[in-house]
């Protein structure tokens, strides 16, 4: 007998079978690993009807958090395409991608294939310089409402020192998203007047703790406790800043009156003020859940855990309420910081096989308010309709079979304040947008408000810049919590130098006055 | 008077034969094989052509990458034509400021779970074997593989819900006892051990099986013959129950040998915070913030290939020390 066969004989038959399912076996492969990769467009878009002569626009659907995170109903659907189609003369199909890292992971996939189209997205032009197009031309000839929706200040934010403009602004200087929120039942309770300084907040903390001895701050994480109280201890806020000494500029941890701030948050924090986990992993659901045991009088930090999630929030403890002290100020001027992210954008991308067409789909939207809120809610009459000329009555949002906004294209600070939905719980999120996006008088402006740094140029100068932003999160926090003592803040300023902070402050003065010399003519 | 010596011949292996015209040569032995068994060949070529093609074919790639300074968005062609730049994306990693520490996280926690998540399943598989109550033994079991099913999400979850200081169970044990409450995860002193107590509890059941079946395997005689001799059950469990798995706990100590530069990747990006960096930050960790958040895909390969390097030196050394002992290696 010989090994490895047996008694068996090997015939053809036999052997042509054997080949037949190794054959198939095979050809799954591919077929799996493909099948493993999570497919581009929705369900619902491949339904879509044929487009006919109109130029299809391909978008990558991450402006929005859509109001079904699976998609919509493909005939509403097709629906929208259609009133969007008569009016922009182009034919979207939209991606929707899957959450959190996944997605992005996704998109990145995407814009380096050769074989997928992709024309719109949305995320830091200097992060995707190489995978997209300026867009000046395309402003020029068919953006003009897009243009001018917004006002210079943002769109330098999206402008290149060469006078590039790589994108849609999506954010820019917002003056609405940190706040120190304090519990509004309980200020009533305790007739106390809304803090407007910062002796008054701590004399209100003290009293939320004699009638409610467990309550505590919450804060949503480091950064935002830092650009909601910086502000009250140093000249320039939580921002980096220009040294008068040598002109150069610097991280906001070397100002003078940053470690005050430090030692103000570690006596809070040895008092028991702060909520124990507040340097601990964050997240909304996290922050949800503890405002929910009702026992926090203070909130510090962003402000749509406040808006969003008011429902959850707000419904755990009846008459629970918050409200911001606005302009709250320190002994060096207010408290809050105001917010530059100057470099979110919606961007156009390179391999676009028709950009115009991409323009003029985001054109459309721009080019009057209904044409937003039909690219959002659907379409009008049937999904929605104006209450007044701000509000709008949603007419299908009970209705589990509805357009969830996947071609909404004009996510920016502008269209966020035209319209909001009339119904009470969703609406407090988007009145804040509209009233307090624009209130720069209640925080300091930061340094270099309008400097728009191209990061990736700074990462490529700067090879230890994870190291210091670890650094700097990581130490901060020890001093807040008492686990490294403030006598050593020296220490730690020589530890920022050994990980590369002259490489940091050389970078990001290059740039500055490299836009400051850009600018001077305008 | 001593006896002859015994010609080797008689006792020992056969005489090497010379080497004639008519002995078969390696390769027309192969040649032979391939002819006799030439449609099981065919059989596992598809396989074969997948692993070269999807698993050997993507590692040539991920070594160039390593050497190179690409885009995400250059695709394939990126790949190929961009320049080489050396080993500068191994100096990166080398010259930061927290390589040390972050090898070091990665060392001591890998080490802390192999020192308690090694022994335990094979001490709960040694206890479930000595249960005679079969139901009792089959519900043990099942219970215990339990948690090994549960995502590393959800054990998160679970894990801060119980630490918690507003209600966590442990802190409200802590404080009926008279103590304080304690932010366990924030502490450095605390956080590697929660780590580890994690991960023991959600591996201890699933890693008995290996053992539990390696123990069916044992002849019962043998337990017979050491019950007549007067052994007790301890002595059984030593004399015979643990050299009976002595190789499948080799086999498995290697393998756990190599996998020590992967110290649980998801577990830490799910339960670590600034405030114990220093203590849990490891290089999957360094990677991910400064490599993969950043784009940094070059660099991100470069670390991974160090560590792919590293891994398999330690698999040589464990297993050359395993056979150096008389024990079965990988190979």
């Amino acid at each position: 007998m010989q090994s490895g066969q047996g008694s068996r004989r090997t015939t053809r038959r036999g052997f042509n079978r054997s080949a037949a399912v190794a054959a198939g076996l095979a050809a799954s492969f591919p077929l799996h690993r493909a099948s493993a990769i999570p497919t581009a467009p929705t369900q619902a878009a491949m339904l879509l009807q044929d487009s006919g002569d109109l130029p299809e626009v391909y978008l990558w659907q991450n402006q929005i958090a859509l109001t079904r995170p699976e998609g919509s109903n493909p005939e509403k659907l097709e629906a929208v395409r259609q009133v969007i189609s008569d009016g922009s003369g182009t034919a979207p199909i939209a991606y929707v991608p899957p959450p959190g890292d996944a997605g992005e992971e996704r998109l990145n996939l995407t814009l380096g294939s050769r074989g997928e189209e992709l024309d719109i997205f949305a995320g830091d032009w200097d992060e995707y310089k190489e995978a997209v197009q300026p867009i000046n031309d395309l402003l020029d000839e068919h953006g003009t409402a897009v243009r001018e929706a917004y006002s210079e200040q943002q769109w330098a934010g999206v402008t290149d020192v060469e006078g590039n403009i790589w994108g849609i602004p999506r954010l820019g200087l917002m003056g609405h998203t940190h706040a120190i929120f304090l519990r509004t039942d309980w200020l009533e309770e305790l007739q106390i007047e809304m803090p407007a300084t910062l002796e008054e907040l701590e004399a209100a903390i003290e009293a939320f703790r004699e009638l409610e001895p467990e309550s505590s701050i919450l804060a949503s994480n480091l950064g935002d406790l830092r650009m909601s109280t910086v502000g009250g201890f140093t000249e320039f806020g939580y921002s980096r800043w220009l040294d008068p000494e040598d002109d150069r500029v610097k991280p906001p941890e070397l100002q003078p009156g940053f470690r005050d701030w430090v030692a103000r948050m570690n006596e809070w924090y040895e008092k028991g003020w702060f909520l124990p986990e507040t340097f601990s992993s964050p997240g909304t659901d996290r922050d949800v859940e503890y405002f929910r045991t009702g026992r926090v009088g203070t909130f510090i930090g962003w402000y749509s855990r406040i808006t969003i999630h008011a429902e959850r929030v707000l419904s755990a403890v009846p008459g629970m309420w918050y409200d911001p002290a606005w302009g709250i100020t320190g002994p060096e001027g207010l408290m809050k910081t105001n917010n530059a992210d100057l470099n979110a954008a919606v961007m156009i991308t390179k391999k676009s096989r028709d950009p115009a067409a991409a323009m003029r789909f985001i054109n459309w939207q721009y080019e009057a308010k209904e044409n937003a809120v039909t690219a959002f809610y659907g379409v009008q009459g049937v999904d929605w309709e104006w209450e007044d000329d701000y509000y709008v009555n949603l007419l299908t949002i009970d209705d589990p079979d509805i357009y969830a906004g996947e071609f909404f294209s004009a996510a920016g600070l502008v269209t966020e304040t035209w319209f909001a939905p009339a119904d009470p719980d969703r609406r407090r999120h988007r009145e804040w947008i509209r009233d307090y996006t624009f209130a720069y008088d209640t925080g300091k402006m930061p340094v270099d408000a309008e400097v728009p740094y191209d990061r990736s140029l700074i990462r490529d100068k700067v090879p230890g810049l994870a190291d210091l932003d670890r650094l700097i999160e990581e130490e901060t926090t020890k001093f807040i919590t008492g686990t490294r003592p403030l006598e050593e803040w020296d220490a730690f300023l020589e530890q920022l130098e050994s990980a590369g902070l002259q490489d940091w402050i050389d970078a990001y003065t290059e740039q500055f006055l490299q836009y400051q010399e850009a600018n001077q003519g305008s | 008077m001593s006896l002859p010596a015994t010609p080797r011949s008689a006792v020992s292996s056969p005489l090497p034969r010379a080497r004639s015209a008519s002995s078969p040569t390696r390769s027309s032995r192969l040649v032979r094989s391939l002819r006799r068994n030439y449609f099981y060949y065919l059989l596992a070529l598809p396989g074969l052509l997948y692993f070269l093609v999807f698993e050997y074919g993507p590692i040539v790639l991920g070594v160039m990458i390593a050497f190179k300074d690409i885009s995400p968005f250059d695709g394939f062609e990126g790949v190929i034509s961009e320049p080489y730049v050396g080993f500068a994306n191994f100096q990166r990693f080398f010259d930061s400021y927290y390589f040390w520490n972050v090898l070091s996280n990665t060392l001591i926690i890998s080490a802390l779970k192999l020192a308690f998540g090694f022994p335990a399943p094979i001490i709960l598989a040694l206890m479930i074997n000595e249960v005679r109550n079969t139901l009792f033994k089959r519900t043990v079991q099942t219970i215990s593989y339990m948690p090994h099913f549960l995502s590393m999400v959800i054990v998160a979850g679970l894990v801060m819900s119980v630490l918690t200081t507003e209600g966590g169970l442990v802190n409200q044990v802590v404080v009926y006892a008279g103590g304080e409450p304690h932010a366990y995860l924030t502490d450095p002193a605390f956080f590697r051990w929660i780590l580890v107590g994690t991960t023991v509890w959600q591996t201890v059941g699933w890693g008995t099986i290996l053992y539990l079946a390696a123990m069916a395997n044992i002849d019962p005689q043998l337990y017979e013959a050491a019950v007549i001799d007067g052994a007790n059950r301890w002595q059984q469990m030593r004399t015979i129950t643990l050299p009976s798995i002595s190789f499948v706990i080799i086999l498995l100590l290697i393998f756990q040998i190599g996998n020590l530069l992967n110290a649980g990747f998801e577990q830490i990006l799910l339960l670590y915070s600034p405030s114990v960096y220093s203590v849990s930050d490891i290089i999957d960790t360094y990677v991910y913030r400064s490599g993969l958040l950043e784009m940094e895909y070059s660099f991100a390969t470069a670390v991974g290939l160090f560590k792919a390097v590293l891994a398999m030196v330690l698999i040589l050394i464990a297993n050359a020390v395993a056979r150096r002992f008389g024990h079965t290696g990988i190979w």
